[in-house]
Formats: structure tokens, C-alpha cells, sequence
């Protein structure tokens, strides 16, 4: 598509109706935009998710008396009812509050208007246009150790307006991402957010319930300026983990989603499994204590007591710290514990196990405990 | 393109009968000396108002009404004949669709100012607010419009527009009462049994708390015209338009009925597990105050488009539902999402205490113990004014010493105020007792 054609069919045109005689002795000035070349600036604000507007400004010349404004758009599929048409430098002198949605146009919006004098006005029309949609996404390239990686995010920007776009800004906040046109049909990728160097704050977590009997490495994510972040909220997206071996190669180690991160939040991210690390878990069977009966010596609400072990081994040549979570419902209470555990939550418990170096001790360590799970109903 | 006909016409009909009177006729064309038409918002319903000009002989006179093209409720259409004249019947001739004939007494001959009036379907309307928040987000200037749209096949043109917004009761849609039959036929009788049963326990006796079907209520003539004068502040109140010179079918026309500038509005961030998920939602409150720019009368409910620049993460153009707002009262825009204020909120401990056995030994009661721990956080520059709701079903009692309100017997919130980039977490544990006890 050339350019010319992009321009004459682009989304909201803002121009003055022919004259129209809709009421008897009514006559509305005509002025032809498109023709006098006057195009303000068009932005895209990507907001919430998917969400995106379109942000429009015009130079109008209104004529003496009555003029009808007239935003319109030919296939895009723009949200009739958000469309808001002000003129923020005119004062109180142009009144744009009472909208037209003319018989058997249903991709216009018309504004009676009028103006005292001849007069240029700057019109800014802001409306939310369907199809046109946005989803994050995040790029993490580890470096070796982990200990810091390269963040990069961007932002996957989808047009199915029904319309092509002409080349215009990307906005996400007040920060422009970037600017090209982008066909009906078309996705274009634009990163809008870049840190060479982000702390990501390893952890070696063995978490049965949401990884198996794997141990992984998590990346802890906090979402301020001491971290390398904290200028805007990152939203819901998927977050893709790279390695960068010894030889230079790239390689996928896992992905994860990060939830909605508003500054000052914290997240945890999956980076890659430990596969050299190994963990076995076991539950011995559970025993009924405290049992407490009824008049017939039915069971009505009894105690059970369990043994969990979790044997982690470290090939390494250097100890690890393995935090190992676990969870348990209902009400209950630990017993005798080889580590000391924190509860962050009703069904969370967490440990921190050292494991030692291979050669000492064999590079093995055990966490046993006893959870009791009280006050259970038969 | 047609005038506003909207309605068939006044047709005049010479009757054979002889003993019956005069011949009456109003030509097709010929149009209604004013017009008015209320649309009842959100409400599928118009009542139309005529006043046209009958000739009539003094003594009997029968006047025809059709209608076609438009949705009319046959059991709404009244015509009030004048001081000097009554309709002493109106028919429903058979065999004849759309037809209404009236058969109008007068005492004298003469052209006599009549009033025909009806309920019909085509217009709508509703609020819509476009409101622009200030730039410290103390304020908004507030524009408020009536969306009117004619769906009718015929154009308004010189008639007097009222809308009327609030609380009507209508029984039935008045589309659905203009496409059936004007008494409902009876159910068809149920088959009979196949044998014949004794029924184990006899019948039960009629319920005078249960109502009828809805089906078996003849149509209710909706609110008495005379109720439209209800000065505002009643249950509904009514909106001239005015400079109405034309809204053609299939138009839609925005009209303003408020305009206040600089209208002041609080900035609540609420916080409500179960109705938000926790996420906490940016809400202003407005005060429907005359001191504050706004009008005497209530301020109906309606759609709002708020523009409110430098809010980056929710965008600059937000929208929500405003609910009618009386003189001197509250309501609250609800703008959605907003990440200026961040609540995580966590169970920290569960268990059961106070178990109660009955004398059987088997658990009659016990009490069920949450222990909460809510971490709130602020990223705006300014202070944030934030309330948490929490909704605690059963009996209850909370624990906590954190400042609190009941709101009824089943909600509390929490109002917290967080300096600019303040951490705050409270603490409480609700304990909620269940079953039945004996003792305490």
C-alpha cells in the first residue's frame, strides 16, 4: 500500500461536512481537512492489556456560524461511544459537548459547532479502537552464575482493525517505543524496555507441588530502582529465560508468567532446573492421634501425624542453599524438625537447607519433619 | 421523508348505524396541532401525546384510530375528547388489525380540542457523562447528556422532547404488550390423568403470600399522566430538550442537560477481596452539592467517560457507571484497576477452637479462626486515602488493633491513609463461630 492511499484512508478523519441543510434555515460551513494537509500529530497508547487508544490531533479552520465536525473512519473498527473530541487550547469558546450519531453512518460522529469569528482551532480526538491490541512480553539472558541477566521487554502489538495503520508512534506511559506503520493483519514486536544488566537475585528452590522432584533456579524480581527497575509497572506477560552456554550459544532454559508487577512489588520467576541437583521426596504413612470419640465410639475429629524426608544431593563442588517449600492444609503444627521452617502462609512452610559440597558428606543433606494436621472430620 | 405521523392518524369513520350520529373525519395528512413525546429511558418505551382538533355534532360521534408502521400498546392509547365531550366506548373492531374506535359523546357541535395519547417503542435515550479529571485530581468538570436515538420510521420535527429518567414500573415490555392479544388467552387445560390418582396428603391450602404468575395479569396502565408533573426529587423526574428541531430516524443525539466546572471529588482506593479479586480500584466520589456547582435536582445515573491525564498505567481514558446521586448525597465512580496502591492479602493461619460436643459426644459447634495479613502499599507521590473491605458471612467476631467500622452485619472496612511510598500491613484474625453450642 502506498502512502497516499494510507493517508486518504486512515483511521478517524476529522473534517467538516459538506453543507448540509438539516434543518430548515440551518447552513453548516464546509471545510475539507483532508485537503488542507494540516495533520497533527497520531499517537497509539498502549494501555491496559489488551487495550490501546488512539490519540489524534487536528488544526480545523472553523467558519463564521454553525460548522459540523465530523470524525469519521472508513473500515477500522473504532468504539463509536468512546470517542472524545475536545480542543484543549481553545478555551471556552468552542463547545464540543453535544455528539451526533447520524442516521446510517455508523463510522461517524458528527459535532455541531460554532464559532464567533473565522478561527483555526486544534481539535484532539481520543477514541478506543477495536482489534488493535497488545500483550507483553519479557526476555531474560542469563549470564553465567545467574546472578544478573539482560531484561529485555517488549511488546507484541496486533492490528486487526479491519485498517491499515500509517506510521505512528508507540506509546506506553509517557515513553514512545517506537513508530512504523503496521498493515491490517500485520504483528509487529517493539521493545519498550531494556536493562543489560538486571540483578535477579537467584534462588535454588525445590518446590514438589509446582515443579515435581525437580530443583530449579528462580530469579526473584522486585520491581524498584535499587533492582534496576522501578519506573513503571510491568504488566501479566510471559517471561522467556535464555542461557548463554561457555561457547557463545543461546539456548531456551524455561519460561514462566509473571504476574502484574507494580512498582515496589516482587515476583519469583522461573530461570532453569538444576537437573545436577537431585531431590527425593518421601511421606511416610500417616498416624491417627488424639482421637476423639462420640457416645457410640464413632471417630468425630481426630489428629493424624505425618513424616516427610526430602533427601537433596549436590554434585557440586561448592555447598548450596536449596529452599525447599512445602504446603499443608486445614490446621496444623510441626513437630520435630531438623531445620527451622517458616510458615508464609495457612498452607506454606518454607525451609533453607544447606547442602555441603560433593566429598563432604557426600554432597547429601535430609530435612525430616513431622507435620500434624489437627482437628480432621472422618 | 415523513413527518412525525408517528402514529397513524385520527381516521373518521361514517357509520352506517343512523341512529348513531354523525360522521366524524380527520384527514391522514393532516397534522397534530402539537405534539409531544417523553421517552422513558433505558425503558423500550414513549408515550406520545397529540393534541389534534375534532369536528364533532353534538350527540353521538365515532372516531377511528389506526396505526401502522409503529409498535403501539393497543391498551394504552386513551383519547381525552375535551371539557365538553366523553368517549362513552372504545372497540376493538373485529376482524379489522390496529384499529381503535371511539365512540365520543359530545354536548354541543363544534371542533373540539382532543387529546390522544399512547404508549409505543422506537425512542430511547440514556445518560452519558464526559467528565475530565484536574491535573491534581482534586476536581472535574462534568458535562452531562442525554443520548436520545429515534429507532421509529419516522423523523421528530418541531415536537416537544421530555425524558424521563428514574424508576417506572413498567409489567411488561411495551413490544411485547403491543404483539399480542390484548387479553392473554387462558392456559389450555391439562390432559387427563391416565388413571385416576388419590392424592396421600390432601390439598394444600392457597398461599396469600404467593404471587401470581406474571402471564395471568391483565396489562396495568403505567403511571397516570397527570404524575408526570412529579417535581424532581420524586422517584423519576423529567428533562426538556430543548432547540430540538429535527432528529431523523436512525439518529442519535447527544443533549446537554448539565454542565459544572470544577465539581470537587474525593479519591478513595477501595479494596474488596471478593468483589475485585483484592485489586485495588481507584474510586472517586462525587457529591451531588449545589454548593459545589451542581443542580438542585437528583443527578441521574448514567455511563461516564473520564478523561484523566498522567495516569500512565491505567491509561488517560477511563470509563465507568455512575449511580443516581440524590441532592446533598454521595455516589461513587468506580474507574477501574489502579496499581498507584498495591494489596496482597494472605492467610496466615487457620484453626479450629471451642469445640463444642453435645451430649452425645459428637461435635456440636466450634469456632473457626483466620488469621489475615494484609501488606498495602503506596507508589503515588501524594498521600492515598485507601479502604478495605472485608466481607465476613455468619457470626463473627473480629480481632484485630487496627481502626475499623462495621458497615453491616456481615462487612467492615479498614480505613488506612498511606504517605507516598508507605508500606503498611495489618493484621487481623476473624473468628467465625459455627454449629450450635450448649455452653457460651
Amino acid at each position: 500500500m502506498n502512502g497516499a492511499a494510507r493517508d486518504v484512508r486512515w483511521v478517524a478523519r476529522v473534517v467538516a461536512a459538506a453543507v448540509v441543510a438539516l434543518a430548515a434555515g440551518t447552513v453548516y460551513a464546509s471545510v475539507s481537512l483532508t485537503s488542507q494537509a494540516q495533520r497533527g500529530p497520531i499517537r497509539l497508547l498502549l494501555t491496559a492489556p489488551p487495550r490501546a487508544l488512539v490519540i489524534e490531533q487536528r488544526t480545523v479552520q472553523l467558519a463564521p456560524g454553525p460548522n459540523r465536525l465530523t470524525v469519521q473512519w472508513d473500515r477500522a473498527r473504532v468504539d463509536r461511544a468512546s470517542v472524545f473530541l475536545r480542543a484543549p487550547e481553545a478555551g471556552d469558546g468552542i463547545d464540543l459537548s453535544g455528539a451526533i450519531f447520524p442516521r446510517g453512518m455508523d463510522n461517524a460522529v458528527c459535532w455541531d459547532v460554532v464559532a464567533t469569528r473565522a478561527q483555526p482551532v486544534t481539535l484532539e480526538a481520543l477514541y478506543r479502537l477495536d482489534g488493535l491490541t497488545w500483550a507483553p512480553e519479557y526476555r531474560i539472558e542469563m549470564t553465567a552464575g545467574a546472578e544478573q541477566g539482560a531484561f529485555r521487554a517488549t511488546a507484541l502489538l496486533a492490528n486487526n482493525t479491519g485498517d491499515d495503520l500509517p506510521s505512528a508512534p508507540y506509546f506506553v506511559g509517557d515513553q514512545c517505543i517506537g513508530e512504523q506503520p503496521l498493515a491490517n493483519g500485520e504483528t509487529v514486536r517493539l521493545g519498550f524496555f531494556e536493562r543489560p544488566a538486571l540483578a535477579l537475585a537467584p534462588q535454588t528452590v525445590f518446590d514438589a507441588s509446582r515443579y515435581g522432584n525437580a530443583v530449579v533456579l528462580r530469579a526473584r524480581l522486585t520491581n524498584t530502582a535499587e533492582s534496576g527497575l522501578g519506573c513503571a509497572a510491568l504488566h501479566r506477560g510471559r517471561v522467556r529465560t535464555y542461557l548463554r552456554t561457555e561457547e557463545g550459544a543461546l539456548a531456551l532454559s524455561g519460561e514462566d508468567e509473571l504476574p502484574d508487577l507494580p512498582i515496589g512489588c516482587t515476583a519469583d520467576v522461573f530461570l532453569c532446573y538444576q537437573d545436577d541437583l537431585r531431590a527425593t521426596r518421601s511421606e511416610l504413612p500417616s498416624t491417627d492421634v488424639n482421637v476423639r470419640r462420640d457416645s457410640r465410639g464413632r471417630t468425630v475429629v481426630y489428629d493424624s501425624d505425618q513424616n516427610r524426608r526430602i533427601e537433596l544431593e549436590n554434585p557440586r563442588p561448592h555447598p548450596v542453599a536449596i529452599r525447599v517449600i512445602e504446603h499443608a492444609d486445614g490446621q496444623w503444627q510441626i513437630g520435630r524438625s531438623t531445620h527451622a521452617y517458616t510458615r508464609t502462609d495457612a498452607t506454606t512452610l518454607e525451609f533453607t537447607v544447606d547442602v555441603p559440597a560433593a566429598g563432604e558428606t557426600n554432597g547429601k543433606a535430609v530435612l525430616e519433619y513431622r507435620l500434624r494436621r489437627q482437628n480432621l472430620a472422618p | 421523508m415523513r413527518r412525525l405521523a408517528l402514529v397513524a392518524a385520527l381516521v373518521g369513520l361514517g357509520l352506517a348505524v343512523s341512529d348513531v350520529a354523525a360522521q366524524v373525519s380527520v384527514g391522514v395528512s393532516e397534522e397534530p396541532a402539537e405534539t409531544e413525546v417523553v421517552v422513558y429511558a433505558g425503558r423500550n418505551a414513549t408515550l406520545v401525546r397529540q393534541q389534534r382538533e375534532l369536528p364533532l355534532v353534538a350527540g353521538d360521534n365515532t372516531v377511528e384510530f389506526r396505526w401502522r408502521d409503529v409498535t403501539i400498546d393497543p391498551a394504552s392509547i386513551a383519547l381525552d375528547p375535551g371539557p365538553d365531550a366523553e368517549v362513552v366506548s372504545s372497540v376493538f373492531p373485529a376482524g379489522l388489525d390496529r384499529v381503535l374506535r371511539f365512540t365520543v359523546r359530545s354536548s354541543r357541535a363544534g371542533v373540539m380540542p382532543a387529546r390522544l395519547s399512547y404508549l409505543a417503542t422506537g425512542f430511547d435515550a440514556r445518560v452519558v457523562y464526559r467528565a475530565q479529571l484536574a491535573a491534581d485530581g482534586a476536581s472535574i468538570d462534568l458535562v452531562g447528556l442525554i443520548e436520545l436515538r429515534n429507532s421509529t420510521p419516522d423523523d421528530i420535527e418541531r415536537a416537544r422532547l421530555r425524558v424521563v429518567i428514574g424508576d417506572v414500573r413498567f409489567v411488561e415490555d411495551v413490544g411485547v404488550a403491543a404483539s399480542r392479544k390484548l387479553i392473554p388467552d387462558p392456559p389450555p387445560p391439562a390432559p387427563p390423568p391416565a388413571e385416576p390418582v388419590t392424592p396421600a396428603v390432601p390439598p394444600k391450602p392457597p398461599n396469600p403470600w404467593e404471587l401470581p404468575a406474571l402471564g395471568g395479569i391483565p396489562p396495568i396502565p403505567v403511571a397516570a399522566p397527570q404524575a408526570l408533573n412529579t417535581p424532581a426529587g420524586g422517584q423519576y423526574w423529567i428533562y426538556t430538550v430543548r432547540d430540538v428541531q429535527r432528529l431523523v430516524t436512525g439518529e442519535a443525539r447527544e443533549f446537554e442537560f448539565l454542565r459544572a466546572t470544577a465539581v470537587p471529588v474525593r479519591v478513595v482506593y477501595r479494596i474488596n477481596q471478593w468483589a475485585y479479586n483484592g485489586q485495588p480500584r481507584r474510586v472517586l466520589v462525587v457529591r451531588n452539592d449545589p454548593a459545589l456547582g451542581l443542580g438542585l435536582a437528583p443527578l441521574p445515573g448514567g455511563h461516564v467517560w473520564l478523561l484523566a491525564p498522567g495516569d500512565a498505567t491505567a491509561g488517560p481514558l477511563l470509563e465507568g457507571d455512575l449511580a443516581q446521586i440524590a441532592p446533598g448525597q454521595e455516589a461513587e465512580l468506580d474507574t477501574g484497576p489502579s496499581r498507584l496502591v498495591t494489596a496482597r492479602r494472605t492467610l496466615m493461619n487457620y484453626s479450629l477452637a471451642s469445640l463444642q460436643y453435645d451430649p452425645t459426644g459428637a461435635i456440636s459447634g466450634y469456632d473457626r479462626q483466620e488469621e489475615y495479613r494484609l501488606e498495602l502499599r503506596s507508589v503515588s507521590g501524594s498521600p492515598v486515602a485507601v479502604e478495605v473491605f472485608e466481607d465476613i458471612p455468619g457470626v463473627w467476631t473480629l480481632r484485630t488493633a487496627e481502626a475499623f467500622s462495621k458497615v453491616n452485619d456481615s462487612t467492615v472496612v479498614f480505613p488506612v491513609t498511606l504517605a507516598p511510598g508507605e508500606l503498611r500491613t495489618l493484621s487481623f484474625t476473624i473468628v467465625r463461630r459455627e454449629g450450635t453450642r450448649v455452653r457460651g
